[in-house]
């Protein structure tokens, strides 16, 4: 479990994310909503351990995460950034490895399992001998996916994996992120496709101008009001198959 | 997949090689040592002037290549790394123009010729002022931009104090030994400064080495490796404090040699498929067997003046990077 308490985060002696509480269980994907600027992935990167809190603070099942060992953290929960890259020309099986380190000094046995399953759970074993900078975006989001979901962490720190995908592969990306959210992993995702997130997500959280002004199940969090004041849009509202469908329909001149 | 495993193949290749090349060394000179003489030499018989040429002339010579060779392979390897650059040279950080000023100004003072380690002694002052200088100036967590930008800063420093003392030299004589020294040799170097060199050097070595997995880690960005478990500020000022070490000792005790940490991983990070854990042992074998020649080539080349073997790197350098362009250039278009 992933608790934030009173947070607020600086940058540069400006404040970026105003004081608040959220938590992350077990299970739960859930999606961190907001326009450009609003916060998003400053907090994702405080709740990951990687920026320090101005106030308040991060604690992983009731421990402050300034008191817990680097390797020990990484042990339970990565983080993928938002546009990652590797700068040298590694094999994507190489890439995925990376996400064991946290383990170094164990069975290699034991992570070469986890690769091979890392890399089977995003459909790109077929890949693993390809060097990563030779592949195609969407294949290189689920190489660098399966890096962070090698290490098999307890919580998953995701922002914008979406971004510069087709929309087979945000389909695919986010119904991997079910599966492990299904199998017990906590995931809170940062992300901009709302369609995406109401269908997909088991709650969300959002940001507008650094503070968290909504939370909850994505239909009740995703009103009107809160499009209109923290995203300036509109939506068209359905239903397909049971699910949510919402599509970002025209601008307003309410957004602030 | 094993992801410690050593590229043991090449490791092997590498230092058969250098086995072999070292022998070629100490076979080679002005005073020829045909085979069974050198055995006899080793072996502790045989003619006592061999032993001599062999035991105080080009044994300390040898010694000298594969260690700094070695560290400044080494070196380039784990800043190209740390700073995930495969342009970065391990004098970036200003080590080199640092250790070159502090030997210079020995040079200038005349230490030179009542101590006979003022030299070395200086370039090392000189290398230690210049990490200290880099790192204050980057700031306790400075990002890799402001290192960079210190480096830079303070080897243009260094270098304009060089030129001052060059231009102030008390003779044309004192002038060309100065210039002569900052061109790198191995030349006329004793057992002394392989000791003198060889604690520093192989401080420095153990610091990177130990770094593989950080530098694997650091592949994806500094704050994915945060996110892996490494404390990235100790792992980068691990990396500086041995490039610092390594490299300043090197040429405190040789002047500078050019190329050798820009080329050698630059070349073999293909051969270990990029990896930058592998890349370190690799290029440090590589550094050496590349000075090692460079150092034979000197002595077998009938040139009238002693030429430099940083003058060989910098001019095997050039054209084997623009090889690289070329290759680059058809790959692209």
């Amino acid at each position: 479990m992933l608790e934030a308490q009173h947070l607020s985060i600086a940058l540069g002696g400006r404040r970026i994310v105003e004081p608040l509480d959220l938590t992350l269980g077990p299970g739960e994907l859930t999606g961190l909503i907001g326009a450009n600027g609003s916060g998003k992935s400053t907090l994702l990167r405080a709740l990951a351990g990687l920026l320090p809190a101005e106030q308040g603070g991060v604690f992983l099942d009731g421990k402050p995460l300034g008191k817990l060992a680097p390797r020990a953290l990484a042990r339970t929960l990565a983080f993928l950034p938002q546009a990652p890259e590797c700068h040298w020309p590694l094999t994507a099986d190489r890439v995925v490895a990376l996400g064991r380190l946290p383990f170094r000094g164990g069975s290699s046995e034991l992570d070469a399992e986890h690769v091979t399953r890392a890399l089977e759970a995003v459909d790109a074993l077929h890949l693993r001998e390809r060097a990563v900078n030779e592949l195609s975006g969407g294949e290189r989001a689920r190489i660098f996916l399966a890096r962070a979901l090698a290490g098999d962490p307890k919580l998953l720190l995701v922002d914008e994996p979406g971004a510069g995908l087709d929309p087979f592969h945000q389909l695919q990306l986010m119904e991997t992120l079910q599966a492990f959210a299904r199998r017990g992993m906590g995931i809170l995702v940062v992300m901009h496709d709302l369609g995406l997130a109401a269908r997909f997500c088991s709650g969300l959280l959002a940001l507008h101008q650094g503070r968290l002004v909504a939370s909850g199940e994505p239909e009740a969090v995703l009103s009107d009001a809160l499009l209109a004041k923290a995203h300036g849009i509109t939506a068209f509202r359905g239903r397909c198959q049971d699910a949510p469908v919402l599509v970002p329909w025209s601008r307003v001149g309410g957004r602030s | 997949m094993n992801r410690t495993r050593a590229p043991w193949g090449l490791l092997s290749a590498l230092s058969a090689a250098l086995l072999l090349s070292c022998v070629v060394s100490l076979g080679i000179g002005s005073t020829s040592i045909a085979w069974r003489a050198l055995w006899d030499a080793a072996m502790g018989h045989g003619d006592p002037l061999l032993r001599l040429v062999l035991v105080e002339i080009r044994l300390p010579r040898l010694l000298l290549a594969l260690l700094v060779g070695g560290s400044l392979g080494l070196a380039g390897a784990a800043m190209q790394g740390l700073l995930r650059n495969p342009l970065v040279e391990p004098g970036l950080l200003g080590v080199s123009s640092g250790a070159g000023l502090g030997a210079v100004i020995a040079f200038y003072l005349g230490l030179s010729a009542t101590f006979a380690y003022a030299v070395p002694l200086g370039g090392i002052a000189g290398a230690a002022l210049a990490v200290v200088l880099v790192c204050s100036l980057a700031g306790r967590d400075g990002s890799i931009q402001n290192l960079i930008l210190a480096g830079v800063t303070v080897s243009a420093i260094c270098g304009a104090f060089t030129s001052l003392v060059l231009n102030f030299s008390p003779n044309p004589y004192a002038g060309m030994e100065i210039v002569f020294w900052l061109l790198g040799s191995l030349s006329d170097r004793t057992f002394q400064h392989v000791l003198l060199a060889a604690p520093l050097i192989a401080a420095g070595c153990a610091l990177l080495l130990g770094c593989g997995d950080a530098l694997r880690a650091f592949s994806l960005g500094e704050e994915t490796a945060g996110s892996l478990g490494f404390r990235t500020g100790r792992v980068r000022a691990r990396i500086i404090a041995g490039a610092a070490l390594a490299v300043g000792a090197a040429v405190s005790v040789t002047g500078c040699i050019g190329f050798v940490g820009l080329m050698i991983p630059h070349l073999l990070r293909p051969l270990v498929k990029g990896d930058p854990a592998r890349l370190l042992p690799v290029s440090a074998l590589g550094g050496a067997l590349l000075l090692l020649w460079a150092d034979i080539l000197v002595r077998v080349l009938p040139t009238g003046q002693e030429l430099k073997v940083g003058v060989v790197t910098a001019l095997a350098g050039a054209p084997i990077f623009l090889f690289l362009l070329v290759r680059t250039r058809k790959s692209l278009f």
